[in-house]
């Protein structure tokens, strides 16, 4: 056959991913546009924004949530990052297994099992807590906490964010940092100017994408947070299941949609469609 | 194979996955069939032990006595939500069910909850006393929020509901519930002075009431969503004293040092309800007058429930080590405050609304 030479005609290849569209169109976009059809309401107007915007729930889960996630998204990328280059380079097998194994853990246990193994450990009567006062450095408050939810959040996120870097950093070229270092650059400027441009787009990808599933956190900060520590999913969560509104559950969540678009927009513009996309990819 | 029945195989394979994508649409329009000849009810519930409990101890025996055999779907905490969704929905699955006070009178306003036919009425205000009946059913499985102290960690504990809020004396930390606006909103009531024997009847205060919230919100380390996390902030050590429910209470103290104070405290009943456009509607009648006349069934219930029941006999039945730490127990129940659901069922969303953002607001 011909390099090039398309396999299937055009209308069947249309008729191969028809079915992927309709789930698409039915299963993704169909809910999404009537969440915000809903967000309006019956009087179609922007009142369940204001609402949740202005009451001091709405504003604390928002600025926590985000914050939050940032925060995370920073330390999951820093600490899988590191992991997932010890992946790469590491040379004994040994190493390279204990180094899945901690990141595949996490990964595969369920939600609620983390969650409650790390309440017995962060508890204040908990063994982490009796170590730091052993050492005279506690007990420190952890469970209940943002920190505690911080702390939750990154265990759950570092394989996400090490998965995504590792497939990066195998990409890499590592004759060109021989190169440069056989050129005279020291260990660190070969680091700035050959591998770090290199791996930056994927580490932006890595951050867009744990940001992202972080801001829909739920179960976490209810159970290592509790209800001080609000979340917009929590918020999301009383707006159903308590007042039944789902005007002002709608509208949270579109919030949450444009918030997540946002930063995925800021990373197209830091980092360039291209760059990104080969990230991902 | 040639580029022509490749062609073919594809557009074969096209078909059948579209085919396959949309034909599940189209199907199970069997359901409606099934149920109209299924007499089966089907009761709402709050899962967990005390669901097991309700199908064994109620729903097994009425079936048995020639009833209508039941299934018991769970839906804790989330009983209003839900029936909203179905209502919106146009099709209402449960028949009856038993939520909290709360989610009960609130949905009996809004026109989801039957009412009792009189002479249903008339029986169960027989067997169980007038105050235990209302227009839409009767109070069943009903519990307290109490004062829980931990006395490894603290010498006296608050001993009413006003020292609960007297921060100066106690300024030991706490653990407040996050849920039901109004249960928490009647201990604020209480700790402003208004008379317990009162607060079933007067209207809130809202702004007294949260001028006492806001007092303790300092002191309030967690506020906690779930019976189970309310355990698990006093075993964790992460709060000296809380607000909560008693069975819960009872049980952690078989293994932590705590101490449990009634006055103060704040009823919290459920109601067997029936809903208004349920698919057995006259089954389930027959349901709610079965459990409410047959005592044994309702001690045995609350034996395996660990929880309080509304008729006199069932409650004689029961022993005293277990009566003890129920809220129907009149030396319990005359130091509960009872909230005016009333007034809540009229006032919900704004009372949410404030009581989110003092939990969660800043």
């Amino acid at each position: 056959m011909p390099a090039g030479r398309p396999v299937l005609a055009n209308w069947q290849a249309l008729l191969l991913v028809a079915p992927l569209v309709a789930l698409l169109a039915g299963l993704v976009g169909y809910p999404l546009v009537r969440l915000a059809i809903d967000s309006l309401g019956s009087g179609v107007d922007l009142g369940a924004y204001a609402t949740v915007l202005e009451s001091s729930a709405g504003q604390r889960a928002l600025v926590v949530t985000v914050l939050a996630s940032l925060l995370v998204a920073g330390l999951s990328v820093a600490i899988g990052g590191l992991l997932a280059w010890y992946a790469r380079s590491a040379r004994s097998t040994w190493v390279r297994t204990a180094l899945w194994v901690a990141l595949l853990v996490p990964f595969f246990m369920g939600t609620v099992t983390k969650n409650y193994a790390l309440v017995l450990l962060l508890a204040d009567n908990g063994p982490l807590n009796s170590l730091l006062s052993a050492l005279g450095l506690g007990p420190v408050r952890l469970l209940y906490s943002s920190t505690g939810v911080v702390i939750g959040m990154v265990y759950s996120m570092v394989p996400f964010a090490a998965f995504s870097l590792y497939g990066v950093f195998l990409t890499i070229d590592e004759t060109l940092v021989e190169a440069a270092r056989s050129m005279g650059a020291s260990r660190v400027r070969a680091a700035r100017t050959v591998t770090l441009p290199l791996v930056l787009p994927g580490v932006v990808a890595s951050l867009a994408l744990v940001f992202a599933i972080s801001l829909g956190f739920y179960v976490t900060p209810v159970l290592l947070g509790g209800a001080q520590v609000p979340f917009m999913g929590g918020l999301i969560q009383d707006y159903i299941f308590t007042s039944f509104d789902y005007e002002l559950a709608s509208a949270a969540s579109v919030i949450l949609l444009v918030v997540g678009f946002a930063v995925l927009a800021v990373s197209l513009g830091l980092i360039g469609r291209e760059r990104l996309l080969r990230a991902v990819a | 194979m040639s580029r022509s029945s490749r062609g073919r195989l594809a557009s074969a394979f096209a078909v059948l996955a579209l085919c396959g994508g949309l034909l599940p649409a189209c199907g199970d329009d069997g359901d409606e069939e099934q149920q109209s000849s299924n007499p089966t009810l089907t009761v709402a519930g709050w899962g967990g032990a005390t669901g097991d409990a309700t199908q064994q101890m109620l729903l097994d025996p009425f079936a048995a006595d020639g009833g209508a055999p039941s299934r018991m779907v769970d839906a804790p905490g989330t009983q209003l939500a839900r029936v909203e969704a179905q209502n919106k929905a146009g099709k209402i699955e449960w028949d009856a069910m038993d939520p909290a006070g709360d989610a009960a009178f609130t949905l009996y306003r809004r026109g989801l909850l039957a009412k009792l036919p009189a002479d249903l009425k008339a029986e169960l205000e027989r067997e169980l006393g007038a105050e235990r009946v209302t227009p839409f059913g009767f109070s069943h499985g009903n519990a307290a929020e109490i004062i829980v102290c931990n006395m490894d960690k603290m010498d006296v504990c608050p001993k009413d509901i006003a020292e609960f809020y007297d921060v100066e004396r106690f300024p030991q930390s706490r653990a407040f519930p996050a849920i039901g606006p109004i249960q928490a909103v009647t201990t604020a009531q209480v700790a402003a002075g208004v008379p317990r024997e009162e607060t079933a009847t007067s209207d809130v205060d809202v702004d007294s009431a949260f001028e006492q919230l806001d007092r303790i919100k300092p002191k309030v380390r967690v506020f906690w969503d779930s019976g189970d996390q309310s355990e698990q902030v006093m075993r964790s050590g992460a709060v000296d004293m809380s607000l909560m429910w008693a069975s819960r209470a009872y049980r952690l103290q078989k293994s932590m040092n705590l101490e449990v104070n009634w006055a103060g405290g704040v009823y919290d009943p459920s109601y067997f309800t029936v809903l208004e456009d349920a698919p057995h509607k006259q089954e389930a009648f027959d349901l709610l007058g079965w459990i409410a006349s047959h005592p044994a069934a309702q001690a045995n219930w609350a034996r395996a429930a660990f929880s309080s029941v509304a008729h006199p006999d069932a409650l004689a039945s029961l022993p005293k080590s277990l009566t003890d730490q129920l809220a129907d127990t009149p030396a319990n129940f005359e130091q509960l405050a009872v909230p005016n659901f009333e007034w809540y069922s009229e006032n919900t969303r704004e009372l949410d609304a404030r009581y989110q953002d003092f939990v969660r607001g800043g």
